[in-house]
């Protein structure tokens, strides 16, 4: 199998990884369930693993709170802002958002909790999109959600330009890094008071791992996502005041964190420049193809301002038809709207979807050839 | 004897932990009786205590927050 689908998940996971799982569900215990020797090693296996998270994002372990994917995280970041406030809060959102941002965010306009306006990006030109996101702010508006990559074209928008307009605004930031996320290299603070990212897209650590970073300067108290037992404070009936404990009720899966943590500590180790050099020639063929169009990918020499993500469509064939020829050829890519519709709308692909091929440590070469000559070998028949 | 220092949360008593480490001051993990009076469960460290004050000042200078200190093995 060639496998072209790492914005979905980075694979594979490395044997280190692997084995850090496996030893963990062998020696960890519940952690912060007592002082004996499995619930310790539950413990040290969290502790290293928002260690490892605070060095490579530039924060706090007790600032990095765990999670089960991005999702949850931006669940607790924009749901536990916004219950906080006792106004319904004029926040902006981007016209990219992944339905982990959409769907939080129509939820809580339903609820009327939230008012809302989606400032427009523009795919080639981010003094535009910085723009359109200044004149769209108001007196009123207090938080402001931002995609740092598009999940289905790969677009990285300048999100540290507008974190300063909206710090100046006292605008709350909250921003969701999951196709960044180690590729990029990301501070927290430069890029938002919170930070949402997944354990096991770019930093290659397990299914189910995620994470929220706070800024340490942010001081709004969030309304918890979740409530019940924490290992600590346990006479007291409200959720502890401080983090990362206040977000993280119930079992935590240690095993899994105890891989997120093997996977920062080899990211320094792996190279992802070959990703990118895949990435410039698939583009460069793709674009000369018969029969494929290449949809909101980079003019020559603006690679950089991309992840390694290309979205097409084959001449004639629906995307999920065409990412079925592929998988039939062994080749994994994903068809469909990458539960992004509004970044389909964008992109005028809402009727046929895409076909995202996306590039990550694995790959090589070889593997992009055999793309290129599969592609080319299909539309010609 | 020895002293607990009571952290608010386990976070904070690995982060506690690991500055007294650099620093080569003995210490060790606890979860007991004085730990669960002061805060309910909760995670102490266990030192000298004549340590005791130095300790909590370099935790507090480190942005350690202590939720009690009790003596080791007192019911």
């Amino acid at each position: 199998m060639i496998y072209f689908d790492h914005a979905a998940t980075g694979m594979p996971k490395s044997e280190g990884v692997i084995n850090a799982v496996a030893s963990a569900m062998r020696f960890c215990g519940n952690p912060g369930r007592g002082s004996y020797e499995l619930a310790s090693a539950g413990d040290r296996a969290l502790f290293d693993c928002r260690n490892e998270l605070a060095r490579e994002f530039g924060s706090q372990p007790e600032n990095c709170v765990l999670t089960k994917n991005t999702t949850e995280a931006l669940n607790m970041a924009i749901k536990g802002y916004v219950f906080s406030q006792k106004e319904p809060v004029h926040a902006l959102v981007s016209d990219f958002d992944h339905n982990a941002v959409s769907r939080i965010i129509y939820d809580l306009k339903q609820k009327e909790r939230i008012k809302l306006t989606v400032f427009e990006s523009d795919l080639f030109d981010d003094k535009k999109t910085v723009q359109n996101f200044e004149n769209s702010i108001t007196e009123k508006t207090s938080l402001a959600v931002f995609t740092h990559a598009s999940n289905v074209c790969g677009r990285i928008f300048p999100v540290k330009e507008m974190k300063k307009i909206a710090k100046c605004h006292g605008i709350t930031v909250i921003t969701d890094i999951a196709q960044t996320a180690g590729l990029l290299d990301i501070k927290a603070d430069d890029y938002g008071d919170i930070i949402c990212l997944p354990g096991h897209k770019g930093l290659y650590g397990p299914a189910g791992t995620g994470a929220m970073i706070v800024s340490k300067d942010f001081d709004i108290e969030m309304h918890p996502l979740l409530h019940g037992g924490t290992g600590i404070l346990s006479a007291d009936m409200k959720m502890p005041a401080f983090l990362p404990e206040r977000f993280e009720a119930g079992s935590l899966n240690a095993p899994a964190y105890a891989g997120l943590r093997t996977a920062l500590r080899e990211k320094h180790t792996k190279d992802i420049k070959l990703a990118q050099k895949i990435y410039k020639y698939l583009l460069s063929e793709l674009k000369n193809m018969r029969g494929v169009t290449v949809i909101g990918a980079p003019e020559k020499n603006r690679e950089d301002d991309w992840v390694p993500i290309i979205l097409i469509n084959l001449w004639g064939y629906n995307s999920e038809e065409a990412a079925e020829i592929l998988a039939k050829e062994n080749i994994a890519v994903r068809g469909g709207l990458h539960c992004a519709y509004k970044a389909h709308k964008k992109l005028g692909t809402l009727k046929t979807g895409g076909v995202r091929i996306s590039i990550g440590r694995g790959n090589t070469m070889v593997h992009a050839k055999a793309l290129i000559d599969t592609l080319a070998r299909k539309m010609t028949c | 004897m020895d002293t607990v220092i009571v952290l608010t949360s386990m976070t904070y008593a690995y982060k506690a932990q690991e500055i007294l480490n650099r620093q080569g001051i003995k210490n060790s993990l606890t979860r007991n009786a004085q730990t669960a009076r002061i805060r309910g469960c909760g995670y102490g460290l266990k030192i000298d205590a004549c340590q005791s004050g130095y300790v909590q000042k370099l935790l507090l200078d480190s942005g350690i927050k202590i939720a009690g200190v009790t003596e080791a093995g007192k019911r």
